[in-house]
């Protein structure tokens, strides 16, 4: 009889806990919070990485190099996620960013700390409705409506975060007499701004897929004006490895700037780009592709640049009109950083392929091809002086200043199509010139709380579908 | 048998019986155990009461 009971005991105990395993997984009330100090291993947040960016202080992690990642662990996917950081230390800009994409590491970004906003903030040429701030080197306007009715000139304007309606007009033909093939060597995934005056959009790719992995590589051209997508088109995976041509042409389109984004995985070359158009401009990163190749020439107009090559052969110092850069180590990425608030148009040389490249401007391969249709983006710096505009139009939420000093900023994300791989979710910290602040960023607590609608939720919406 | 070889026992054939269960959940929904629960603590105490089993035979 003992006996019995005993066993009682325990199947009833392990019953009771695969229920609560259970219950924690399926979430049936909609939302739980997950958190972590990040001093210890914790199953839901990962710790940050890569290493030799984070050291630990205090046994807390400080970010010395940028960006960093972790990985958010959910037993289901969720509708929406509230994360909640807080941290002490200041850099000039720190982002959160969701990863958005299985193909291109593209991150849904959103503001953290701005050590500019935070200063400006009570400043008496900043003024702020509704978290959008409006600082003004010389008072000119009264309210952001009054700037948004009549903006300034384009040049004078920077943004983060908040659009603006300048509507971009090109001087001069969006189209050159005949189509022209150009060689381009770029890895994996790519976008560029180009510009149609009334007329389609055609583009001719020369692509090989190295099939280094075994993953497939399809390929997906689409076509934005705006946040919009007006064009894409689909190419599945090839097995050969030689050359083929993936050629795109829109109907006609509205006058005006459009972006192209190519998504491919690292995997796909594009050797050569056949078009019409006059005007490419490259945004973001480019990967340069073969060691063997020897000065190639772009034309941009950045103020801030990156570089990092995995290849020893690629070892080189880079020349951005008379500035050097050095690239003197593989898998670290570089840093410099030009003054350049007129966006003048500068040549970097770079002796070397096998490259990855970016910058806080636009890129073209040849000068007449170069255009910069976007309104200028606010950079990573701490004081006014350094803005080099006059005005600057931000979308941001000051962060709360607690009890010890600490910052604490929350933000939501919504997890619906955000890449998930293996039940985890990948978030980065973006940081630019971390490194450089006299008070390292110290993350003292991430805490995430996802939000799904509950079990009564679904029940109901059941019934009043049916 | 004693008291005490029957407690061992019962021990023994709960966290065996636990474990299987547990890993059969982790298997169907990856993350639901592991996430909570060191399975390696587990294994361990559950290798120990067996071995004190054989050893008491």
């Amino acid at each position: 009889m003992k006996l019995k009971n005993i066993r009682r005991l325990w199947i009833s105990a392990l019953a009771a806990l695969v229920l609560w395993l259970l219950w924690q997984a399926i979430v049936p009330l909609g939302s739980i919070t997950y958190k972590s100090d990040l001093a210890d291993n914790n199953y839901f947040i990962g710790k940050l990485s890569p290493s030799e960016r984070v050291e630990q202080i205090n046994n807390r992690p400080t970010i010395i190099g940028e960006p960093v990642y972790f990985s958010f662990f959910t037993p289901r996917p969720f509708r929406t996620a509230k994360l909640t950081m807080r941290f002490s230390g200041t850099a000039p800009l720190v982002e959160i960013g969701l990863r958005r994409d299985k193909t291109v590491w593209s991150y849904e970004m959103k503001p953290l700390y701005s050590a500019l906003l935070e200063k400006i903030k009570a400043d008496e040429n900043t003024i702020i409705q509704n978290d959008v701030f409006l600082w003004q080197k010389n008072r000119r306007y009264e309210t952001i409506e009054d700037f948004l009715k009549t903006p300034p000139p384009f040049n004078s304007v920077a943004v983060y975060r908040h659009p603006l309606p300048f509507a971009f007009s090109l001087s001069g033909s969006a189209r050159q007499g005949a189509t022209k093939e150009q060689s381009l060597g770029l890895r994996g995934a790519y976008q560029f701004y180009t510009y149609s005056d009334g007329n389609s959009l055609a583009f001719d790719f020369n692509v090989i897929d190295r099939n280094e992995n075994s993953d497939p590589d399809p390929i997906e051209v689409i076509i934005y004006r705006g946040a919009d997508r007006v064009f894409a088109q689909s190419f599945d995976d090839s097995v050969a490895k030689s050359e083929r041509r993936l050629s795109i042409a829109t109907p006609p389109l509205p006058a005006g700037v459009y972006r192209l984004e190519l998504k491919a995985n690292d995997d796909i070359v594009t050797t050569k780009l056949r078009t019409a158009q006059s005007k490419i401009a490259f945004s973001g990163r480019l990967w340069l592709v073969d060691a063997a190749r020897e000065n190639i020439i772009l034309y941009g107009d950045g103020s801030r640049y990156s570089a990092q090559t995995l290849n020893p052969s690629s070892l080189q110092t880079i020349m951005i009109d008379d500035q050097a850069f050095a690239i003197s180590e593989t898998y670290e990425q570089f840093s410099l950083s030009i003054p350049n608030s007129e966006r003048r148009l500068k040549r970097t040389v770079l002796p070397k392929g096998d490259l990855i490249i970016a910058s806080d401007g636009l890129w073209s391969f040849t000068a007449e091809q170069f255009f910069n249709p976007t309104v200028r983006s606010m950079p990573p710096v701490s004081t006014v002086a350094e803005l080099g505009v006059d005005y600057l139009v931000a979308k941001y939420e000051p962060v709360e200043i607690l009890a010890d000093g600490s910052f604490e900023q929350s933000m939501e994300f919504d997890l619906r199509g955000a890449y998930r791989e293996k039940g985890k979710y990948s978030f980065m910290i973006s940081a630019p010139n971390a490194a450089l602040s006299k008070e390292p960023l110290n993350i003292k607590e991430i805490k995430i709380e996802v939000l799904e609608p509950d079990i009564y939720d679904y029940v109901r919406r059941y019934f009043e579908r049916n | 048998m004693t008291m005490s070889d029957v407690i061992l026992k019962e021990i023994n054939l709960a966290l065996g019986s636990a474990l299987l269960v547990l890993l059969v959940l982790e298997s169907i929904w990856p993350g639901s155990v592991l996430a909570y629960l060191n399975l390696n603590y587990w294994l361990i105490i559950w290798l120990i009461s067996a071995i004190l089993r054989l050893w008491k035979k």
